[in-house]
């Protein structure tokens, strides 16, 4: 299954960057392709990709890795990113490995480019809000 | 019936009518013959017997006379002999002999007197070896029963049989001691020595030697040895002795070498505690054959029940003591059995509780010693024990006291006590060294020293004093060998104890052997089950040259290293272990299966191994049972179901990796027809041991697949059963009901209690994740009672729980309260699951606002949680007081009690309590720790039971409560505001989030989440009015 790893920082506490990494209400804001996004309040949300209105995708948030990841799953097209955050003082250390299906492999390149531009703005927007 | 006696005067008696004697010594001699030997034999063979020294022909006409001067004695009645031309005799049937009936054959009546034949004097011979056995089987039951004076009764007419057997001396002379006349015995000793002297011109052999020495220092074979210079030592033992028995409880720890003298010492203590009226059970590490769980406990239970006043009829706790043996309930009059727990450690604590129980009970009337010897040979789970009891004694009239040798180390030992020791539990440290010279010759006099009065030799004594090195075992057996004859002491131990079994009778040996093999000391039947026909006279062999004693009803070497020293000499031990694995008591299966083991009988061994395995794992002792089945395994690599058993257990202990390898080797090993019962009981495991929605739901369908016509209706029902809880709880909840049904199709019209309980659980679970609270509360109300009436208090328990949490997510607090008080009631005699009720109440009446009944909740949750014993349970309650203090508004208090749960690795949500930590200390105005402890709840891990999503609001409420608390009003505002913005976004999912929440906590945390549920709209309410009230 082809993976990639991305790493960034934060000029932001990890709180903040922890929290827009746990709601998914916020995912607009900062991830790039994600249009809008609807929570059902329990960790499920459906998210609408940059134009398609049309076509929701359910995903799940999930956290459940003993080692800090979070692990944010989407329940249509099997991606499957995994966030670690590691504290250092008032700034935050992100490093992110996202898992594509064997069948989307053609997307990784793509896929790639955009959670670069996520993981800009993520820490842009950590760092305005903290 | 002809009716003859032979001893004494020779009479006879047909019907109940005397008959005359011929007068002829032949004649006579002839029916004495005839008597001795039942049943028809060949006239030449009698002719030969009577008249051996004349012809065959001579001696057949002889043989007619005498037969002729019977029947003319004796008439019509002489026809009970059967006579042919070639075979003469009397039928067994027709006739009985006094001397061949042992309950007439008593008495000093010589047989047959007058008759001077060969095959007289061989019958009077072997009649009187008859008498001396039986005489001796009679006296040692006289003894074990505590029957003293019929023991010296029996003891003194074996004597007279045989005056001059030595061996029977000493046995009357212990006998005498035991009974308190010691004048008795001295005079006995005197007048055996005299005998000898007369009769045969030499002095007692060297045994008789020593034990005349005993009588004058006060030891003999079954009583208390003497103790030599421990004068300072049991001074101080039993100064703590009288402040525990003024009501301050104490622990001893006696420590010292090997053979030093510990258990002499403690023997001395029990003595003096018991004999001034104190209760006393003592029991000891057996080591290896000891690996049972609990073994230690159990018998010094045994002793403490046998003597304590009966419980009162409503005590609970008797009950409970049955899991560790059904006899000690039923001695205290509770027969009943206790009902069944599902989860181990539940097991443990409800077991290590009832004994605590009975510890307290036997302090009631009068103070107690308990004392465990050779605790460094205790089972893992006693040692446990021990320090559960130890912590608890500083109230109780009771002395504990622990003997143990310096080495081996013994590290679960030293964690013991050293536990005790910084409880603040008064722990006394008596160790004993080395004994001085002239202690060392004090013992080696009393052993050397015979009735001659004449001076022990010096120089003999400087040698046991150079063997010795202070230590009074040795000291003992190299006065034993020098006293026997030995030009000079041992070199060692070994050598000490082979010189002295060198020198017993066979069956003295064999029987050593055998106890030297058994590894620890046998009780009576056990003994008997050696099938050893000799047992009396070797027991008495044996234990006058100081092998062997009784204490307490049970056989043993007078010291376990004289134990080692014998076994380490067999040459092939195996077969011994074999008669002992038969001789055991069988309720100690891991004993036995360790016997077959050593004889070589694997697959024997394997079977009691799984029982072994099975007890233990019925007194929550997991890693034993988990042993037990690896050596059963091993074994026996072949046995699907026992792979199957020991994969349940890895499951319990939590090593998973172990738990897959066992669940693969039984697969393949198991018969195809029994895999959908199999993946079955995979998906309960994966419900109940690791509770894995997902997983068991997988396993169940597996289950399913694997159903054929042939499989069971039981079966059907188990599989439909398990699939609606995995649907309910991790699945499409509305789909239970239906599999539910489909289940119950195949129930009896009478279904198991269990499994109505568990199919109203998984109702109530289906229920509450599709947000129906009121509806899942309404069948617990139905079927709660029942639960309860039926014995099954973990079900109501589970029952009445589940329902004030679903009442509490519908908001109804005061209906949630009435059934967390049910729930109380129900557990009250069940501590372990009090526990959880009283966390259930203690939150509802926090959330009543109703703190002061809320923290005595919690204040007896902790206090429960402490006498359990548990550091887990303890961590729990922690938390609940430390939530309970944030909602009254103890802020310090509650900032003091999540941190100790925190520190204590409680089992609640981390994340969570980390935040509620934060608040309570930016609440309580330290912005830096609250700080601090914002950042540390963020690097926690998370899963699905800590609900994250609704930590991202609670997170912006801490950090507005720090900015209040630096007085930076903007960021604080600005966090109040990202707060109430995040749980007016879940205003409209209250139900779904309630549900699943309900749930994950449930499966991932094992318990019912009343203390987590995320109320949006409250929360929402709290940081409004924070704005508010700051502005």
């Amino acid at each position: 299954m082809p993976t990639f790893t991305l790493t960034a920082r934060a000029e932001a506490p990890v709180e903040e960057v922890w929290k827009l990494l746990h709601d998914p209400a916020r995912f607009p804001e900062w991830w790039a392709g994600i249009e809008t996004v609807a929570t059902a309040g329990d960790g499920r949300y459906t998210m609408w990709p940059t134009g398609y209105p049309d076509f929701p995708m359910a995903q799940q948030l999930r956290a459940d890795a003993p080692d800090g990841r979070v692990t944010i799953s989407c329940l249509v097209s099997d991606l499957v990113f995994r966030w670690r955050l590691r504290a250092d003082d008032e700034a935050t250390d992100i490093d992110v490995e996202v898992e594509i299906p064997d069948r989307e492999a053609h997307r990784l390149p793509d896929q790639r480019r955009q959670l670069e531009l996520s993981l800009a703005t993520l820490t842009a927007l950590a760092a305005r809000i903290s | 019936m002809l009716r003859l006696r032979l001893l004494g005067a020779l009479t006879a008696e047909i019907d109940g009518r005397p008959v005359t004697m011929p007068s002829s010594e032949r004649a006579r001699a002839l029916i004495g013959w005839l008597a001795l030997h039942p049943g028809c034999h060949a006239r030449n063979t009698v002719a030969a017997r009577l008249w051996p020294d004349a012809p065959q022909a001579a001696a057949r006409a002889s043989l007619r006379t005498s037969v002729w001067a019977v029947r003319q004695a004796w008439g019509p009645a002489a026809d009970v002999i059967v006579s042919s031309r070639l075979e003469i005799g009397i039928p067994a049937g027709r006739m009985w002999v006094d001397v061949l009936d042992d309950t007439a054959a008593a008495g000093d009546e010589a047989l047959l007197p007058g008759i001077d034949d060969e095959w007289a004097d061989e019958a009077r011979a072997a009649h009187v070896e008859r008498r001396r056995q039986s005489l001796a089987e009679a006296a040692a039951e006289a003894e074990k029963d505590g029957r003293w004076d019929d023991a010296v009764r029996f003891a003194r007419e074996r004597c007279r049989l045989d005056p001059l057997d030595e061996t029977a001396h000493r046995a009357l002379l212990d006998r005498l001691t035991a009974a308190g006349d010691k004048a008795g015995a001295v005079r006995a000793a005197r007048d055996f020595t005299e005998v000898l002297r007369s009769e045969l011109g030499v002095r007692p052999a060297p045994a008789t030697r020593a034990a005349h020495a005993r009588l004058r220092t006060g030891t003999t074979a079954d009583r208390r040895p003497a103790l030599f210079g421990r004068g300072p030592q049991l001074q101080r033992l039993t100064s703590v002795w009288r402040t525990a028995a003024d009501g301050a409880g104490q622990v001893v720890v006696l420590s010292g070498e090997a053979g030093i003298g510990k258990t002499s010492l403690l023997a001395e203590a029990v003595h003096r505690v018991s004999t001034g009226g104190g209760r006393t059970a003592v029991a000891a590490g057996t080591g290896a054959v000891g690996e049972t769980p609990f073994a230690l406990w159990l018998e010094l239970a045994r002793q403490l029940v046998a003597t304590v006043v009966p419980p009162p009829r409503g005590a609970g706790w008797p009950v409970e003591l049955s899991r560790l043996s059904p006899e000690l309930g039923a001695r205290l009059g509770h027969p009943e059995a206790p009902p069944a727990v599902t989860a181990p450690e539940l097991e443990r604590l409800r077991v290590f509780e009832s004994v605590l129980r009975l510890v307290e009970w036997s302090c009631v009337d009068r103070p107690a010693l308990i004392a465990v010897d050779d605790a460094h040979r205790a089972d893992r789970v006693s040692l446990r024990l021990t320090a559960h009891v130890g912590r608890r004694l500083t109230q109780l009239p009771l002395l504990l006291v622990v003997a143990r040798r310096d080495r081996p180390a013994r590290p679960e030992l030293d964690a013991v006590l050293a536990d005790l020791a910084g409880r603040s539990v008064p722990v006394t440290e008596i160790h004993l060294g080395p004994v001085s010279d002239a202690e060392v010759a004090a013992i080696a006099a009393s052993l050397l020293v015979d009735d001659t009065a004449a001076p022990v030799d010096d120089a003999v004594v400087r040698k046991v004093i150079t063997a010795a090195e202070g230590n009074p075992l040795l000291a003992v057996e190299s006065a034993r060998v020098l006293a026997a004859g030995g030009a000079g002491p041992p070199p060692n131990l070994r050598t000490a104890v082979r010189a002295t079994c060198g020198l017993l009778p066979a069956d003295a040996q064999t029987l050593i052997n055998l106890l030297a093999a058994a590894g620890r000391p046998l009780a009576s039947a056990e003994l008997d089950g050696l099938g050893m026909p000799g047992l009396g006279l070797a027991e008495e062999a044996a234990s006058a040259d100081g092998l062997l004693v009784r204490r307490d009803g049970r056989l043993g070497f007078r010291h376990e290293l004289l134990r080692e020293a014998v076994y380490a000499d067999l040459p092939n031990p195996a077969p011994l272990h074999d008669r002992i694995a038969v001789a055991l008591d069988h309720r100690d299966r891991a004993e036995v299966a360790h016997h077959l083991s050593l004889a070589g009988r694997d697959e024997q061994a394997a079977g009691e191994w799984a029982a072994a395995a099975a007890y233990a794992r019925s007194v929550g002792a997991l890693t034993e049972a988990a042993e037990f089945l690896t050596r059963a395994v091993d074994r026996t690599p072949g046995a699907g179901d026992l792979w199957l058993e020991l994969e349940e257990i890895r499951a319990w202990l939590g090593q998973h990796a172990e738990m897959e390898v066992a669940w693969e080797r039984a697969l393949a090993l198991l018969d195809p027809a029994d895999i959908a019962p199999v993946w079955c009981r995979r998906g309960r495991q994966l419900r109940t041991v690791v509770c894995h929605p997902e997983a068991s739901l997988r396993a169940y369908r597996r289950a399913e697949a694997f159903l054929t016509d042939a499989s069971s209706a039981a079966t059907r029902a188990d599989v439909l059963i398990g699939l609606a809880w995995g649907e309910a709880v991790a699945g499409d909840p509305a789909a239970a009901d239906d599999l539910l049904a489909a289940a119950e199709a195949f129930l009896p019209p009478q279904p198991d209690p269990e499994v109505r309980a568990d199919i109203v659980e998984i109702r109530m679970q289906g229920l509450i994740r599709q947000g129906r609270f009121a509806e899942s509360a309404a069948i617990a109300e139905a079927a709660g009672p029942d639960a309860a009436r039926r014995g099954l208090p973990g079900r109501a328990y589970a029952l009445w729980l589940n329902a004030a949490c679903a009442l509490a997510c519908a908001g109804d607090y005061d209906g949630a309260l009435a059934f967390a008080d049910r729930a109380v009631a129900t557990t009250e005699p069940v501590p372990v699951l009090l526990l959880g009720s009283l966390a259930a109440r203690a939150h509802i009446l926090a959330r009543l606002e109703r703190h002061t009944e809320a923290a005595d909740t919690t204040r007896r949750q902790r206090s429960l949680a402490e006498r359990l014993d548990s550091p887990a349970l303890a961590a729990t309650a922690a938390h609940d007081a430390g939530l309970v203090a944030l909602a009254a508004g103890d802020h310090a208090e509650a900032a003091a009690r999540l941190g100790e749960a925190l520190d204590a690795r409680a089992a609640v949500s981390r994340p969570s309590a980390g935040l509620f930590r934060a608040e309570a200390l930016a609440l309580a105005g330290d912005a830096r720790a609250a700080a601090a402890q914002l950042r540390a709840a963020m690097l926690e891990p998370v899963g699905r039971a800590d609900q994250p999503w609704a930590l991202v609001p609670r997170i912006a409420w801490v950090q507005g409560l720090i900015a209040r608390v630096r007085d930076d009003r903007v960021l604080a505002r600005r966090r109040f505001e990202e707060a109430a913005a995040g749980w007016r976004s879940m205003l409209d999912a209250v139900s779904e989030i309630t549900a699943e929440g309900y749930t994950a906590a449930l499966v991932d945390l094992g318990r019912p989440p009343v203390a987590g549920l995320v109320e949006p709209r409250r929360e929402l309410e709290r940081v409004e009015n924070a704005m508010t009230s700051w502005r």
